[in-house]
């Protein structure tokens, strides 16, 4: 993010505070969207994340920080929205039995299922810290920065996260392998 | 098959897959039009946090009339209880001091339950409505539950109030949106009618509030450029403990934040002073929400309201210190190389519970393990807990009868209570810990009843 705008949005500069808007707001969605797997959900969680951003830019102190702050705002707005919704992890997800003549596209796609399916148990808390390694790229040093927590508690929830996943894939595999047989 | 030695990356190119390309049409500009019509904070204020526009009174005046009339009321009361305290029996609940152990309450999935101690059962659910509620605490009392709730889908998160059966429930802080601290658990003051909470953002500034348990006279509790958080209520009600540090800095901010410590103020907002004199006292940055182990806590108070301990030191090699209110030497507690956090005083002042994080496989930073510990408050009989197992403390609370320390295990999901021997520091008894069921990471909360 160019400091300058930076600095003129935490003066007052509505159109530097639009542009950088602009610049981010792609990505942002998209860590949304990953998280609470609902496009409405994650533009309220979007819009409300800039909204508190613009109430507080002036309250931060130090520029060098404005994205790790600004992704922490809208983790928080996809925890709120998660939490308003009551649906994340609740949602069954209907999948559509696959009957696909080419073996490699019906794997990926019965593969991606079993990914939604074991995501969508995780808590969100859980769903970030995966969302921000894994697809955003942070490392676990910045997502204690984002998230404000000690780096041990990204490390174990990481871990937890991927632990709970892993579970849930092996139980589904070993329960469908035999009457769908589409589980390597 | 997903393997699970591809499994981190199937996941990274289900991400990349699964993504977005782009935001919403029109999201942006309604990001825009939302923004440029919108009041903001001003830099260095202290009175936002989504408060209406409406500013919460500061604290009420009253003539000098009225108030030799509460002086009058206030002896009065004094003299009647310290009557009643010499005639009563052995059975009343003082404000201070073990208790009989209660219910453990505490939150899982937007409602607050009740559970015996024991780990047999007695589960009941005290919020069974729509709305989400979250980290109940019981006063002092024993009689109520002060808990964050969202009523409906957008409404402001607020803080209610509700007896120990579920009854009389009541909206305390109304309209004003804390959202920021519903994973905090509010601090009854002693005589469980009033509520002190912070509200607030590490990255920026928290700010202390006191209200009434009824509703009346919320107010914010201090001024200027320090950012206060953590607060305890002194056992007389006249002190409020937290942990300071300036506004808009962060706490791990190089060079050290001259203003970190441990101050105490009075209610109404007046005479503030700094208690700890080490350098970073108060401990870590705050971290009590969604779930794992806080890495910081309110300073604690011993009985007689004299003291306070609390971590202080870098992160990583926090180290624990005792405050004194008349000013004299901070002492610190002999303890051997560690991150020493969460010090808590015992219900009789006699011994101080802690937490060690246990490092991570790397050696570096923690692994949101810790080991529980017990000391005597002068520095003797260091006891590891559990056995010296490290568990994942959400919270770290005494039982009220100081027999026990409560913590939560990950990632069983149970609340884990270590039994810490008897209360004149006797060794660990033979007895194993309790277990229970929780299934959530929130905080308890232990109710107080009458010897």
């Amino acid at each position: 993010m160019p400091r300058d705008l930076i600095i003129r949005a935490m003066g007052g500069d509505h159109d530097a505070f639009s542009q950088l808007a602009a610049a981010s707001i792609g990505r942002l969605f998209a860590v949304a969207r990953l998280i609470l797997r609902e496009s409405e959900l994650a533009e309220d969680a979007v819009q409300e994340a800039f909204v508190a951003a613009w109430r507080d830019l002036p309250t931060l102190r130090d520029p060098d920080r404005f994205e790790a702050w600004l992704h922490r705002l809208l983790v928080r707005s996809c925890y709120r929205e998660a939490r308003r919704s009551r649906r994340i992890g609740r949602i069954e997800v209907q999948v559509t039995p696959i009957d696909l003549g080419r073996p490699d596209e019906s794997r990926l796609i019965a593969d991606r299922d079993q990914l939604e399916r074991g995501f969508r148990r995780l808590d969100p808390e859980q769903r970030a810290i995966l969302v921000l390694h894994f697809f955003s790229g942070h490392t676990l040093v910045e997502i204690a920065e984002v998230l404000a927590i000690p780096i041990g508690t990204v490390k174990s929830r990481l871990h937890r996260a991927i632990q709970i996943m892993r579970a849930d894939l092996d139980a589904e595999a070993r329960s469908t392998a035999p009457s769908q047989g589409r589980l390597a | 098959m997903i393997h699970d030695d591809g499994f981190e990356r199937e996941l990274s190119d289900w991400f990349a897959a699964d993504a977005p390309a782009d935001a919403p049409a029109g999201l942006l500009q309604a990001v825009v039009a939302r923004t440029s019509t919108m009041p903001r904070r001003r830099a260095w204020g202290v009175g936002w946090l989504r408060l209406p526009e409406w500013d919460v009174p500061s604290g009420r005046t009253r003539s000098t009339r009225q108030t030799a009339w509460v002086v009058l009321v206030v002896a009065l009361i004094i003299i009647l209880s310290i009557g009643l305290l010499a005639v009563g029996s052995s059975h009343q609940l003082l404000e201070v001091g073990p208790a009989r152990n209660g219910l453990i309450a505490y939150d899982n999935a937007g409602d607050i339950f009740l559970v015996d101690p024991d780990g047999q059962g007695h589960l009941r659910n005290l919020t069974s409505s729509s709305a989400l509620e979250r980290s109940p605490s019981f006063s002092p009392d024993g009689t109520k539950l002060a808990y964050w709730s969202e009523q409906r889908n957008g409404s402001p998160v607020s803080l209610w109030v509700m007896n120990a059966d579920g009854s009389a429930k009541h909206d305390v802080t109304g309209s004003a949106d804390f959202l920021s601290s519903e994973d905090t658990q509010v601090v009854w003051s002693p005589d469980s009618r009033s509520l002190a909470f912070d509200a607030g953002d590490i990255y920026s500034s928290s700010t202390l509030y006191v209200v009434d348990a009824d509703g009346a006279d919320l107010h914010k509790v201090g001024s200027g450029t320090l950012s206060r958080s953590d607060p305890a209520w002194s056992p007389d009600g006249r002190l409020i403990a937290f942990r300071g540090h300036t506004i808009g800095l962060l706490p791990d901010a190089y060079p050290v934040d001259a203003a970190i410590g441990v101050y105490v103020i009075a209610p109404d907002g007046t005479g503030q002073r700094r208690i700890s004199t080490s350098v970073r006292a108060g401990g870590a940055p705050n971290y009590t929400g969604f779930g794992g182990p806080p890495v910081s806590a309110s300073p604690s108070w011993s009985p007689d309201g004299q003291s306070l301990v609390y971590a202080t030191g870098a992160a990583g090699h926090h180290t624990l210190a005792v405050g004194h209110l008349d000013g004299s030497t901070e002492r610190v507690i002999p303890l051997p190389p560690g991150d020493h956090l969460l010090p808590l005083f015992s219900p009789d002042g006699s011994r101080i519970a802690f937490v060690d994080p246990t490092p991570g496989d790397d050696g570096a930073g923690e692994n949101g393990m810790a080991i529980p510990w017990v000391i005597g408050s002068d520095g003797t009989g260091l006891v590891a807990l559990n056995g010296g197992t490290p568990t994942a403390f959400t919270t770290l609370l005494w039982s009220p009868d100081g027999r026990t320390v409560a913590g939560y295990e990950l990632p069983s999901g149970h609340a884990v209570l270590l039994p810490v021997g008897s209360a004149s520091g006797g060794p660990v008894t033979a007895n194993g810990p309790v277990s229970i069921n929780t299934d959530s990471q929130g905080l308890l909360t232990w109710q107080r009843l009458a010897p």
